[in-house]
């Protein structure tokens, strides 16, 4: 049998393949078939087919497809564009004025969006063009919309969430319900930044007082009605989880036929605009489920090879306090963010460090969200942060140190959810356990 | 030969993906009345669990060729930049030939797999009682089509390589984040009116 060496053996493997470029879902298998083969020889290859099916046809995955259909039925049925300039009218007034609108529609979209790089480039494609005009300080306005982006994988849906649940066996539902409180609060941490950091440099923000206190507030009322459907939608969504309606699968679906009346009732439904919506959805998920059929059969090898039994061994031989073991993981995360794709990281470290957390007495629904927010950290941070890349891509001048000079502040926001999660978990496990 | 073979391959894997979109926003539509359904008037439509996973089996296998043809699957880019040219071209087959051999070897195990179900005549374990060599002979033929796209580009990557380096890097080299927000922008310029705030 394997010894504790084979992790680093392993884990180096892995990580050398990847950075020579290989497909990351090449990597994670021929790392899980080259150990299998060391110590099984072919015949740990037999449950290979059994085993992808099980993956492909398995109920809880269903909802990748269903959630990034709704998002992508939405996005382009212009409902992004018609939520940022409401908000932006509702938030004007907050010192900071629309760096705000940058947080809040990325919070809004992230709610009926599950992919944090979907929605820095839709926020972003939105946000420049009407920032271009106003006096706001630039490396703020990047910040804003690449830390706010961020959002999407914490708050549900989440695809970063259904993965986890589908490889440690947790509720799925039960994860989006526990990601509602700490995405909240992150957005609220956000926006007390921008507030605090506004009123102690107002240049950072534009001027923005020559709107009338009547003309404010009839805009208003008029915006309303492109703010409520998407706040309605992720209500519908969310609630029949929460109420036991339906399984998040199930609300997905819920959640496309909604979003299909909505662009309809907007008349902006037309067969072009499914047909792409649809190719995306197969892109994104045909993507995200070859890597999961690499997961599934790593998850197994390792669980083979009886290495998560060996680590919690090694890992109790040594006496750590939870707490100090949680800060040698956020130290091993911000380490991997900087080489691997977040969801690279997620997948590859879960069948090694889920037992463990779990095994020192850490929820399995609080450790997914940590997990999440580590995710959301590897996105907004140098050198492969995803984020910031695609606002930089979308912001199409100027170089990429400007929007990680903006990003930083809120990098240290993040970093204070960690710490308050880890010494509250309440924020976390509450909202799930007051629902059953 | 090749060449106009593998076109062949990924054009009919764009249609595919294509049926295979479909199928999901069928399916959204089914599962979305039956759960209506079931709350405000009593009744359910069996099943929609069952097809659900039918319906994924089969965005993954038709979807696979489609990523692959589009060179969508995710590789890290992080140090590839600063290798001499000759080892990344290197790289690049090295990537597409190991991906075909994870593609072949894939539909292998599908096979397997299929042989198993028909040789036992197996069915689904659920109401509908589905036989199983149904789904799993159209997710079979997915795994077969993108392991021949596999293999077809692996082949091409590799005789760029020896004659047409330039066009390696440009049709193989791993796609950086430009590009990917390119194609994001292109799709959705079309159809996304500019924001106004005023």
């Amino acid at each position: 049998m394997a010894g504790i060496e084979v992790i680093a053996i392993g884990f180096g493997l892995m990580l050398v393949l990847m950075m020579l470029g290989l497909h990351i879902a090449t990597a994670l298998f021929l790392t899980a078939a080259t150990g299998a083969w060391w110590y099984y020889g072919g015949t740990m290859f037999r449950p290979f087919g059994t085993m992808m099916w099980g993956t492909l046809n398995n109920f809880l995955l269903v909802a990748i497809p269903l959630y990034v259909l709704m998002g992508e039925i939405l996005m382009r049925g212009g409902v992004t564009e018609r939520m940022y300039v409401a908000l932006a009218d509702w938030l004007r007034r907050l010192p900071g004025g629309l760096l705000h609108t940058n947080i809040a529609a990325s919070t809004l979209f992230a709610s009926i969006s599950g992919s944090s790089v979907a929605t820095a480039a839709t926020i972003g494609t939105v946000a420049f063009p009407a920032f271009r005009k106003q006096s706001y300080s630039e490396p703020w306005v990047l910040g804003t919309v690449a830390s706010g982006a961020t959002l999407g994988i914490l708050i549900p849906p989440s695809i970063n969430m259904i993965i986890y649940g589908a490889l440690t066996n947790t509720s799925i539902g039960q994860l989006f319900i526990a990601g509602v409180v700490p995405g909240a609060l992150l957005a609220l941490l956000f926006m007390g930044l921008i507030v605090i950091a506004s009123v102690l440099d107002p240049t950072i923000a534009g001027k923005d007082g020559t709107v009338e206190d009547a003309a404010w507030r009839a805009a208003r009322r008029r915006r309303l009605k492109d703010l409520l459907p998407p706040i309605g939608i992720f209500t519908v969504v969310m609630g029949s989880i929460y109420a036991g309606w339906a399984t998040p699968t199930e609300a997905a679906a819920v959640g496309v036929v909604a979003s299909l009346g909505l662009v309809g009732a907007y008349g902006r439904l037309s067969l072009g605009l499914l047909r792409e919506a649809a190719l995306t959805t197969v892109r994104v998920t045909a993507m995200t489920l070859l890597i999961l059929i690499a997961a599934f059969y790593l998850n197994f090898v390792v669980g083979l090879l009886g290495i998560p039994a060996k680590v919690s061994t090694a890992i109790a031989a040594v006496d750590v306090a939870p707490w100090q073991m949680i800060l040698l993981l956020v130290v091993l995360y911000v380490f991997l963010g900087c080489f691997l794709d977040s969801l690279a990281m997620m997948i590859a470290t879960i069948p090694i460090v889920f037992p463990v957390v779990t095994g020192i007495g850490y929820d399995p629904l609080w450790f997914g969200v940590f997990l999440v927010v580590m995710c959301e950290i590897a996105l907004i941070t140098p050198p492969v942060g995803m984020n910031l890349y695609v606002v930089q891509g979308v912001r199409g001048r100027g170089s990429v140190s400007t929007v990680v000079r903006g990003t930083l502040p809120f990098v240290g926001c993040v970093f204070l959810l960690i710490l308050l999660i880890t010494f509250i978990p309440g924020i976390v496990t509450w909202l799930p356990a007051s629902l059953y | 030969m090749i060449a106009t073979l593998t076109r062949q391959v990924d054009r009919l894997s764009a249609l595919l993906a294509l049926f295979a979109g479909i199928l999901v926003l069928l399916l959204a539509l089914f599962i979305g009345v039956d759960v209506i359904a079931r709350r405000f008037f009593a009744f359910s439509l069996q099943g929609s669990d069952e097809l659900g996973g039918y319906v994924l089996a089969l965005v993954g296998a038709l979807g696979f060729a489609y990523v692959q043809a589009e060179r969508g699957f995710t590789r890290i880019d992080l140090i590839l930049p600063y290798f001499p040219a000759a080892v990344r071209r290197g790289l690049h087959v090295l990537a597409y030939l190991t991906l075909a051999g994870f593609a072949v070897f894939m539909a292998w195990y599908a096979l397997v797999e299929y042989r198993e179900t028909w040789a036992f005549d197996s069915r689904a374990n659920t109401p509908l009682q589905t036989p199983l060599w149904i789904p799993q002979g159209l997710w079979l033929a997915g795994m077969a089509i993108c392991a021949l796209s596999a293999v077809g580009h692996a082949v091409l990557a590799l005789r760029l390589a020896m004659g047409d380096p330039d066009r390696l890097e440009r049709q193989y080299g791993a796609r950086t984040v430009a590009d990917e927000l390119e194609e994001f922008q292109a799709a959705h310029r079309a159809d996304a009116p500019s924001a106004r705030l005023d």
